[in-house]
């Protein structure tokens, strides 16, 4: 990587943003390839309750138009808080397969 | 309002002065007295903010980060191994650029146990990004913490102010002060509303995850604002002049003018320091006193102004970095690099011991004779 060097003197102020924060929804990170098993939810039992997206540390659910949560693949590291927090334990728990070839 | 009170009772009286909101804390010696004042003063509904008492340092200092995240003023203090336990915060707090003051107590840290005053617990934090004001009297105590509030909540600025006070010489030693009244603090002190701040309406995460080139941008800025200050603190202390008469520098210089050896020092023992000076000075001799009363950020430039051209500097230490030294004999030699002045390291007072005058008289008799820096003790 090219890096440059620059003088203290020159360093701009960079006011609000100089502050470690987000507005917006916390950037979505991928974390998908540190997945060992994926959470997969039966949507006949789920009641809407919204714990599984409430507790979700990478914010990787979101709710469908029907108020279904889903969970985005591409963002969830497999952690099955989900599976842990869900009154109706309507998810259940799946092994990832073939990761490994898809590299 | 004249009256006779101690350290810990002014550092209160700042905090009831600046209508400090919220009072997170847990009390050790020899702070506990900042708490208790404060208490009864909730307990008799003269103090309108809340008043937590938490179970350890560490949680009282996350308590700080979450009031002043949601832009309440926020008062706290502590000494020695609270303070350390306090440390893992400590950075957090000034990263996320939440305004606040902390009273450290200065108290010598363990082991051996000890309950007096040395500046290692304050010293240990010069490098967690607060802005470090050390004081010499029980009045500039007062002053200080309402001056850091204007300090910190500066829009510019938004970094947390240490305001440091010695255990016992200043925090049980009453003295003559001068409380301002509640109108002129008023008319000093604005609350800024902050324009990042946790709010229930408008969600936002502060102190996001960043990874690589981003996390050095963020200790840039922090690093951009402690240098900024400079002329903030400058502009507080001569609009505090203005409404009280009372002035205060980053370098509190005494009779360095004509100089020909000059102490360097902080903390309360200065005044001690300052009447040696006047003793050598009644003798004949050219001696002065030169107090750091900011320490971060380190006026540098300031400093080398004031000593490049005295010949013989003490610079005394209350403090022991072991396997270096003294705390301070780095900083102003760093100041001083290419100068020739002869510096001394004199390591004192640790652990509370008695400084006297005579202590003083002894140091600028050895370094007005001294010929090449050197590293000494006095016991």
């Amino acid at each position: 990587m090219l890096s440059k060097i620059i003088k203290e003197k020159d360093i701009k102020n960079l006011g609000k943003k100089g502050i470690p924060h987000a507005v917006e929804k916390q950037q979505l990170i991928e974390r998908a390839n540190w997945r060992t098993f994926k959470p997969v939810i039966d949507y006949d039992k789920c009641i809407k309750c919204g714990m599984c997206w409430l507790h979700c540390p990478d914010a990787a659910y979101d709710f469908n138009k029907e108020g279904f949560p889903v969970c985005n693949s591409k963002v969830c590291k497999g952690c099955l808080l989900c599976v842990e927090v869900c009154p109706v334990k309507c998810i259940s728990v799946e092994q990832e397969r073939g990761k490994l070839h898809k590299k | 309002m004249i009256d006779i009170l101690d350290g810990n009772a002014c550092a209160a009286w700042g905090a009831r002065r600046a209508k400090v909101q919220c009072v997170p804390v847990f009390p050790i010696t020899p702070t506990t007295e900042i708490i208790e004042t404060i208490a009864a003063w909730k307990a008799d509904g003269k103090f309108p903010g809340e008043f937590v008492v938490l179970e350890s340092e560490h949680s009282a200092a996350s308590a700080c980060l979450g009031a002043s995240m949601t832009g309440a003023r926020t008062f706290s203090a502590t000494s020695s191994q609270g303070l350390l336990l306090m440390h893992e915060m400590l950075p957090i707090i000034s990263g996320c650029r939440t305004p606040m003051v902390l009273t450290t107590v200065s108290r010598c840290l363990s082991a051996p146990i000890g309950l007096w005053p040395d500046h290692n617990d304050t010293l240990a934090m010069r490098d967690a990004g607060w802005i470090m004001l050390i004081c010499e009297t029980n009045q500039e105590v007062l002053d200080s913490v309402i001056m850091a509030y204007r300090i910190s909540e500066n829009p510019k600025i938004l970094l947390p102010v240490i305001v440091n006070m010695d255990g016992f010489v200043h925090s049980y030693t009453r003295t003559e002060v001068d409380v301002p009244e509640q109108k002129l603090v008023d008319k000093f002190l604005s609350h800024p509303e902050l324009e990042v701040r946790l709010d229930v309406k408008k969600p936002m995460t502060l102190g996001i995850p960043a990874m690589g080139l981003d996390y050095m941008r963020y200790r840039q800025q922090l690093h951009k604002a402690m240098l900024d200050s400079f002329d903030v603190v400058d502009n507080v202390q001569k609009a505090w002049a203005k409404v009280t008469g009372r002035k205060y520098e980053f370098l509190d210089e005494y009779k360095t003018k004509d100089a020909k050896a000059v102490i360097v020092m902080i903390g309360a023992n200065s005044t001690i320091a300052r009447s040696a000076v006047d003793k050598m000075r009644k003798k004949g001799k050219k001696v002065g006193l030169l107090r750091i009363r900011l320490f971060r950020p380190f006026p540098e430039k300031q400093l080398r102004k004031a000593l490049e051209k005295i010949d013989n500097i003490a610079v005394i230490d209350q403090n022991i970095c072991p396997g270096m030294g003294g705390i301070l004999y780095p900083e102003v030699k760093m100041a001083l690099s290419g100068c020739k002045n002869v510096v001394c390291n004199y390591i004192q007072g640790l652990g509370g011991n008695f400084v006297s005058e005579d202590d003083y008289v002894d140091i600028l008799n050895d370094v007005l004779k001294a010929k090449a820096d050197d590293r000494k003790w006095q016991m």
